[in-house]
């Protein structure tokens, strides 16, 4: 399960706690945004102006299929942060030594503290320095080859950005640029090859997606055996892309509201 | 950091209006540029605007480096505070809870529970909110490390019940309300109705036999009309002296009412019970006696949980206590309902707010020229986005 540090350094680590991932690393947090377009969303408070809640710091939380596909990517390693942090926080119940750990705690706090004055400040590190504990690609696995995993990894190879679609009732929300500039464009549901779904569901989704400028968008991994069909249907495309995508693997829609008559 | 300090109990600086009527317009528009004039004024700054899409000219990448550059700093900004107001504590992980050493500043109005020897305690959502923001430096139990964000995340989130309750908790203090975990936050705690009992039963078991003597008087009245038709007008014969008791027996159709709803609490099962009460900023708030919570919270995840069923909903309201506002109006009522709970939806992250009330139309009597004062039925689950 311990991975080796040096063959690992380069790779962006990815807090994994209590079943959900976060970044913790200023730097990760950049490589992610400008390397690899993921934003993640910031779930912080922001310490230098703590009582609002527009903008928000540290930790970006990552969404399971982000952190799934940076792994398959091979840019990525989880960190399992519980086991990482299991001896440091370590207690034997039955043997608590307060006084000694006051102690403790009044030496580091005043070597620890700059002084300013005669004000001395105190501050809290993002990270840990404890060896890191890295998950085996299996940790992610039950996240591929659902729905969303699928959508999810066909927009993101085509440079979308893509964050939670709470805010639209759908499952994500596509971004043609970084969300800190640019509208989304699409509100997007992944679907398996050949699920049905309502009719009202393409009505609703259709018509709020138009009403907010942007298009729904429903699409699915298409099965092996599919394949071979869809490429001899659209053979003649297959041909001109060759080289880059020899068979589509992936069927995808917008909808959006003509609003004739 | 020193202004800053001074800041900390302070009511935010925007009201949750405008925050909330820019997220829903369109997606976040957070222009981190803006951020650094924060620290000289009192008010936020105006969103930013974003483009439809790249142009690839120079002047959009410029503006989209500035943007990050300004967020990247933002974020690497340090958590960090004075001694005047320092805080200090230990992490017990069998307790899940931390021990406070130093007690400094105004936090502890509203946040931790002193015990019977007057040491203060933790709960894991308080102490991840307070070193999130820079305001308490953790220790681990042997006291010889400094606990990081990081670590404080890996310790506390699992005692949290759920990352998106942190959220939510976090959410709220931030725009400076006053949260505490509710009665019920856990899977085995009481549900219980704060009101009084006794008064409310008597209250009752009054209208019951008011009700009661009701019917028997306009069953006394048909029958000495003698005109009962099993078929025919339901209105006939007898001594009218007023529209509105001939609209009364007109009536019907049967209708929900919240007073003839169970008034026996129902057992809820996670996550439709509530998990925090919540106060409005107040500079009287006592931590020991603080009476009736403005908000009730119910914490939901968007990938988990569906919408709550009636029998759930129902189980929800059960627990929770009736307003009771002489001067509301009918549209007051019909909006809020009689009772209502909060639900904070939580997608990786992201937070919307929902409010369910517990709404009787049939009690609101149209016809009623003195619709201010009166009663009566119909069961509808009201949603508004909060």
């Amino acid at each position: 399960m311990q991975m080796v540090e040096n063959d690992a350094a380069d790779l962006i680590p990815i807090s994994f706690i209590d079943g959900e991932y976060f970044a913790f690393d200023i730097e990760a947090v950049k490589r992610l945004r400008n390397d690899h377009h993921v934003a993640g969303i910031l779930v912080g408070t922001l310490p230098q102006v703590p009582q609002q809640s527009t903008f928000l710091g540290l930790p970006v939380q990552l969404m399971p299929e982000e952190a799934a596909l940076l792994v398959q990517k091979g840019v990525a390693r989880i960190i399992d942060e519980g086991s990482r942090h299991e001896a440091m926080l370590a207690v034997d119940e039955n043997d608590i030594d307060e006084a000694t750990a006051k102690l403790k705690i009044n030496e580091v706090e005043s070597a620890g503290s700059e002084s300013q004055g005669q004000l001395v400040s105190f501050t809290t590190p993002a990270l840990s320095t404890v060896n890191r504990v890295a998950l085996p690609e299996s940790s992610v696995g039950a996240v591929y080859d659902t729905p969303r995993f699928d959508v999810y990894k066909y927009l993101h190879e085509r440079g979308y950005f893509i964050l939670p679609g709470l805010r639209f009732g759908s499952q994500f929300l596509a971004y043609p640029g970084d969300p800190l500039r640019y509208h989304s464009h699409y509100l997007v549901r992944g679907l398996g090859y050949g699920e049905e779904f309502s009719l009202l569901e393409l009505v609703g989704s259709g018509r709020l997606g138009t009403g907010v400028k942007k298009a729904w968008m429903v699409g699915g991994h298409v099965p092996e055996d599919e394949q071979h069909k869809l490429a001899t249907l659209n053979s003649s495309k297959t041909i001109e892309r060759e080289g880059s995508e020899p068979i589509e693997d992936f069927v995808s829609f917008c909808v959006e509201w003509a609003g004739f008559g | 950091m020193d202004d800053l300090d001074n800041d900390y109990d302070e009511v935010p600086v925007t009201p949750g209006q405008g925050e909330q009527e820019n997220a829903e317009s369109d997606d976040e528009q957070q222009d981190w540029r803006m951020l650094a004039a924060i620290g000289s004024k009192k008010s936020l700054p105006k969103r930013g605007e974003k483009e439809y899409e790249p142009t690839g000219s120079a002047s959009d990448r410029n503006n989209l480096d500035e943007s990050r550059q300004a967020m990247y700093t933002a974020l690497n900004g340090e958590r960090q505070h004075t001694s005047k107001v320092h805080i200090s504590g230990i992490w017990y992980p069998h307790l899940r809870k931390a021990k406070v050493l130093v007690a400094r500043g105004p936090h502890f109005k509203s946040i931790g529970k002193a015990d019977s020897s007057g040491v203060i305690w933790l709960l894991p959502e308080e102490v991840i909110y307070l070193v999130e923001r820079g305001s308490m430096s953790l220790y681990n139990a042997r006291g010889d490390a400094k606990i990081s964000l990081q670590a404080c995340y890996a310790a506390c989130l699992g005692a949290c019940q759920g990352q998106e309750r942190y959220l939510v908790y976090a959410y709220l203090k931030r725009l400076g309300f006053i949260v505490q975990r509710a009665t019920t936050f856990d899977e085995s705690g009481e549900e219980r109705i704060v009101q009084k009992p006794d008064s409310c039963r008597i209250q009752r078991i009054w209208k019951f036999l008011v009700q009661k003597f009701d019917s028997f008087c306009t069953g006394l009245r048909l029958a000495i009309a003698r005109k009962i038709p099993s078929f025919g007008p339901i209105i006939c014969g007898g001594l009218w002296r007023s529209y509105d008791s001939i609209y009364k027996e007109l009536q019907i159709i049967p209708f929900y009412s919240h007073r003839g709803s169970d008034l026996t609490p129902k057992s809820t099962v996670a996550p439709f019970r509530v998990a925090y009460n919540v106060w409005k900023p107040r500079p009287s708030f006592k931590k020991s006696n603080p009476g009736e919570p403005d908000f009730r919270v119910v914490v939901v995840n968007a990938q988990k949980d569906k919408m709550p069923t009636p029998a759930q909903t129902g189980a929800l309201f059960s627990t929770l206590p009736v307003f009771h506002d002489s001067t509301s109006t009918s549209q007051q009522r019909l909006r809020e309902g009689y009772k209502n709970v909060i639900i904070g939806v939580v997608d990786y992250g992201i937070i919307s707010f929902i409010t369910l009330g517990d709404v009787s139309f049939g009690d609101e009597h149209i016809y009623d020229r003195h619709a201010a004062s009166r009663l009566s039925k119909h069961h509808t689950t009201k949603k508004r986005q909060a």
